[in-house]
């Protein structure tokens, strides 16, 4: 059986897009006269049980009809410890970016985030699970619109047993690929599970021969899941979606954003 | 409930008279098909305030004292029939009325008008002769009821092209949409660009918003009873029409001369044809399209037995290429048997089957994946009409329906893999017994009273949860056999009552409660094939609402022009919103994704309708709100509904130009639905996402539109009758809004724009129809 894929409104979406080319619909762009909203705190969070530099980044949110600029969140007070006794406090880097250069995170511990920005405290806690190893990362080759396409696909058990949640990232030379695939073993306990990732490229073009990918299968908690899962559904509507409302946030105190503990293991391949 | 049943037994026997009476009874049927006629009125001359109506399979029944009476029978559309008639006995005998012989014989002044609007107890009530709305256009130029009945004050459309309907504030699941007496869950077509219903098959359309008649129940908001055609019993017939996207066929003709008739009633899309002219290949390579039949026979025994067997059977098919397909349809089949057990007591007792079914197919090979569901009912109902005397008709009887839900079956599209996920099926028990008595009281007051009670268990086997506030399972029972969960008790009071002001005016009350069961979860701005019925659990428990409303109805110009204020005041409880990233398709813990919470709609509503003459037609007006409260959404605080809309206004003009063309147009205008849109934004991994703060509280843009129609009689003969029908839809090219989404500027990365997708602008349509 393979991993269930999200079946989302595309009918809809497709049906339209036909309709609109039949019948002179057509897409424009409208100025809709939207409210100010109080700005908002947002958190981007995580450390991982890799030896590797973990960043907490915060920023803020502004207005619908702004420009793109996001502002920093300086001079906060950002720590990370675990259940274990440790603590460590994060140094600012450039503005808004704090990172710990210590810390190396222990599956199976849990991890709480504190910060102190503007005189408000958010928190959130994150358990980071048992790493879970890829059995391979192959590449699958089809004939689509465009000619040659290739996708990389990884394999792995899932163990049985326990609920495992499983966020996929995936790099092409060396650079992370934006969309974001989350899964749970809901219905797949114990199964061997694949799954198919992206074939192109941030910039839209397809993955070449040549191309370095790599993979990482990252093992997160309920909390950093329901945020992602909902992250997916809430952004991938389209306009088709009647209720979009903010992703749930494992954050205290009405900060947006996440903070996830996860275990990491990774495979790589050149495109032949 | 004993005091209620003596109550009705004092009051139905306090105004019978005690002199010698007669009952005048039976059919009334259309001279040229034989096709029995619902709603035709039957009056004693001598004592106007007497009346009688034929019901839903052409009976009726009337008490009078012995005497010599001048009864006249009538119906929009046809002649006036009076005769004279001598009770001095018993009589039991059909009547047939010919059909006006004019080319939109409705529209044509006539010295026999009708006040029915007046002196029926009914309010808040339409009923629609599909005769009336052929000369109405719409989308494609296929005539159809549902759209045709959105141009009536209260009602009022889903969306663009959508065939779903709000009522009076309530969602679109909250109508019962019946035909031949069986639910059919899915009315659309094409996403709901069209009906299910082929206008062609049918022959009445009735729709209560709100104070349904107590046999009616399962639905908070409102009915809409289709009846489809019985077939001519006279002679064979054959006709049919040909678009620009679909073509019909309709068949009808006795079995046994004036015993027994059939028809039979077919439609195919064929849109998907113009997408082969596109020049993308993706598109070229896409399907679309449907079809539906519609079935009839019915046989006549004797002259107390009758037997009907209609079915309905339609499917949607939508497709491209090997990446995604999906197909749905709705199936329905009522057996029914007619019995008069005497002439004041007539039986109907109903088999009633239904079924909606979706698949989805996403891929293909290997890593594809088919998805099935459905919804199905068995379903049985027994009726009894009893035409006391000549001041109360009551109705009684009871209701079972047995309810199969498979939420979801998937399978693997690699015939190797075996595995197959399915999701436990839900079952559920839904009863009802029902009495109800419309009583005129005197010449001026009349009343329709009565009560429905209704039991709801859902059952085993199956592992049923139940959640706390936050969606969290905190409790669970599982069954493997077949056993009770818990049963739901409702009972649900109806009262409907006229004051006849004089013969012009009156004005009617009504107050009515209904439970709703079976909900539908659906969290996209239109409708979808894939959304979800649900059976009320330990966590959805039964919505129940409760409606008020006062009109006033005056007509003017010796019964020419119509008109009619009403107001509506409902509550509504357990209402079922989504927390917020809900996800509610293939979710096992669906349950856990919702809230619940009450609602409120209000409104008022006034109609001013022109029936006869050259010129006719309607204005309709609504002014309405409709809230909810739900606590987890708003900071807990009152907020609109999606369909909350504020003004609404349908203006629909048939103008008979001579006896060949009759040209037509509708306009509408409504307040945009009530949507959420993002107030703000911020950046997270590396993507710039929507900030929301509130739900619903931003408006889409209002809609408005004009349509333009013009019918011409190319043929008519006695043999043959061939039309040509021209519309266009959306005639002033208005871009309304589908959909509002937002995201990055194409033209710079370092802003973000909101983008509106509009569908149609000028669609035009002709269609030629024929009859031999």
């Amino acid at each position: 059986m393979k991993p269930m894929k999200k079946i989302n409104g595309n009918g809809i979406i497709m049906l339209i897009g036909m309709v609109t080319m039949i019948f002179g619909g057509c897409q424009k762009i409208v100025n809709i006269n939207l409210n100010d909203s109080n700005p908002r705190m947002v958190v981007e969070a995580s450390i991982s049980d890799q030896m590797q530099v973990d960043t907490v980044k915060l920023s803020m949110s502004v207005n619908y009809n702004q420009s793109n600029t996001f502002p920093a969140v300086s001079g906060a007070k950002v720590t990370i410890s675990d259940n274990a006794g440790l603590v460590d406090t994060l140094t600012e880097i450039i503005p808004g970016n704090y990172i710990t250069p210590l810390m190396q995170g222990v599956p199976g511990r849990t991890y709480t985030l504190r910060i102190v920005a503007n005189g408000k405290t958010y928190t959130s806690s994150s358990a980071m699970p048992q790493p879970v190893p890829i059995d391979s990362l192959t590449l699958v080759v089809s004939y689509g619109r465009g000619g040659l396409r290739v996708r990389p696909q990884v394999t792995f058990s899932d163990p049985k047993g326990i609920v495992n949640y499983y966020r996929f990232a995936e790099a092409i030379n060396d650079s992370m690929l934006t969309n974001l695939t989350v899964v749970s073993d809901e219905y797949k306990d114990g199964m061997v599970l694949t799954q198919e990732l992206s074939a192109r490229k941030n910039d839209g073009t397809s993955i070449f021969s040549g191309d370095s990918i790599r993979v990482d299968l990252q093992s997160i908690d309920y909390g950093a899941y329901t945020y992602f899962r909902t992250f997916n559904t809430i952004t991938r509507g389209g306009g088709q979606n009647a209720s979009p409302a903010n992703p749930i946030s494992n954050i205290d105190n009405y900060a947006l954003g996440y903070f996830s503990a996860y275990s990491v293991r990774s495979k790589y391949l050149v495109v032949p | 409930m004993k005091k209620i049943f003596a109550l009705l037994l004092i009051l139905t026997g306090l105004f019978s008279y005690a002199q010698k009476n007669y009952t005048l009874s039976g059919y009334i049927k259309d001279q040229k098909t034989g096709e029995v006629l619902i709603g035709a009125i039957v009056i004693i001359k001598e004592m106007p305030e007497t009346g009688a109506a034929t019901n839903g399979y052409g009976f009726f029944s009337i008490t009078v004292p012995e005497g010599e009476y001048f009864v006249s029978m009538k119906m929009v559309g046809y002649e006036t029939k009076v005769e004279k008639i001598s009770m001095k006995q018993d009589i039991k005998r059909d009547f047939i009325l010919e059909e006006k012989n004019t080319t939109l014989s409705e529209f044509v002044v006539s010295d026999e008008r009708t006040n029915s609007n007046i002196t029926s107890t009914q309010m808040g009530m339409d009923k629609i002769n599909i005769k009336d709305i052929q000369a109405i256009p719409v989308l494609f130029g296929e005539k159809d009821i549902l759209k045709t009945i959105q141009l009536l004050p209260g009602i009022k459309p889903v969306g663009e092209g959508n065939a779903g309907f709000y009522v009076r504030g309530g969602a679109a699941d909250q109508n019962l949409i019946l035909l031949d007496e069986a639910v059919v869950y899915n009315a659309s077509h094409l996403l709901g660009f069209f009906s299910v219903f082929n206008s062609d098959a049918i022959k009445d359309v009735t729709v209560y918003k709100g104070e349904m008649p107590a046999e009616y129940g399962g639905r908070l908001s409102s009915v809409l009873d289709i009846k489809m055609n019985d077939g001519n019993e006279k002679m064979l017939g054959v006709s049919g029409g040909i678009g620009l996207i679909d073509s019909r066929l309709n068949i009808e003709g006795p079995i046994v001369k004036d015993q027994g008739s059939f028809m039979i009633s077919g439609r195919r899309t064929y849109a998907d044809l113009f997408l082969k002219l596109s020049s993308d290949t993706n598109l070229r390579k896409a399907v679309l399209y449907f079809y539906d039949l519609n079935a009839k026979a019915n046989y006549r025994l004797n002259e107390n037995n009758r037997i009907y067997l209609s079915g309905y059977f339609g499917k949607d098919v939508l497709g491209f290429g090997q990446t995604f397909g999906t197909d749905w349809g709705n199936a329905t089949g009522t057996l029914r048997w007619n019995h008069l057990f005497n002439n004041k007591l007539f039986s109907n007792t109903s088999l009633i089957y239904s079924n909606y079914n979706y698949a989805i197919q996403r891929g293909s090979g290997t890593t594809g994946l088919n998805i099935s569901s459905r919804i199905e009912d068995y379903n049985f109902k027994q009726d009894f009409e009893y035409f006391i005397n000549s001041n109360n008709e009551l109705k009684l009887g009871l209701n079972s329906i047995y309810h199969t839900i498979v939420p979801g079956i998937i399978t693997s599209t690699d015939p190797t893999q075996t595995t197959t996920i399915s999701f436990p099926f839900k079952y559920a028990m839904d009863n009802a017994i029902y009495i109800t008595d419309n009583m005129k009281v005197s010449k001026r007051m009349s009343f329709n009273y009565g009560f429905r009670y209704t039991s709801f268990s859902p059952f085993g086997p199956g592992s049923f949860y139940t959640y706390d506030a936050i969606g969290n399972p905190v409790d669970s029972v599982t069954y493997n056999s077949v056993r009770w969960l818990h049963t739901y008790f409702n009972f649900e009071p109806r009262i409907t009552t006229n004051f006849i002001i004089n013969e012009k005016s009156s004005v009617k009350a009504a107050y009515g409660r209904n439970t709703q069961n079976m909900h539908l979860l659906s969290n996209t701005t239109s409708e979808n094939p894939s959304d979800l019925w649900v059976p009320s659990s330990l966590n959805i428990k039964p919505e129940v609402s409760d409606q008020f409303s006062i009109g006033y109805f005056r007509n003017f110009k010796d019964n020419m022009y119509e008109f009619s204020a009403e107001t509506y005041y409902k509550t509504m409880t357990n209402q079922i919103d989504y927390r917020d990233g809900a996800q509610i398709r293939l979710n096992q813990d669906v349950e856990s994704q919702l809230l619940y919470g009450t609602g409120r709609a209000y409104g008022l509503e006034l109609f001013l309708k022109k029936k006869y003459g050259r010129l006719n037609g309607w204005i309709g007006y609504t002014l309405s709100r409709s809230e909810k409260q739900i606590n987890g959404i708003n900071n807990d605080m009152w907020y609109p509904a999606k369909q909350d809309r504020t003004h609404d206004i349908s203006v629909v003009g048939v103008y008979e130009l001579n006896k060949k063309w009759t040209v037509s147009a509708t306009w509408v205008y409504y307040t945009g639905n009530a949507v959420t849109f993002p107030s703000g934004k911020y950046e997270i991994m590396g993507r710039v996402i929507n900030y929301y703060t509130e739900r619903n509280g931003y408006r889409m843009p209002a809609y408005h539109r004009l349509d333009l129609g013009a019918t011409m009689i190319a043929k008519k003969t006695a043999k043959f009758e061939s039309s040509w029908t021209f519309s266009i839809y959306n005639a002033y090219g208005r871009e309304n809004a589908y959909s509002i989404s937002f995201g990055p500027d194409p033209n710079d990365p370092n802003r973000t724009v909101a983008t509106q997708t509009s569908l149609f602008r000028f669609v035009p349509s002709v269609t030629y129809n024929f009859k031999f």
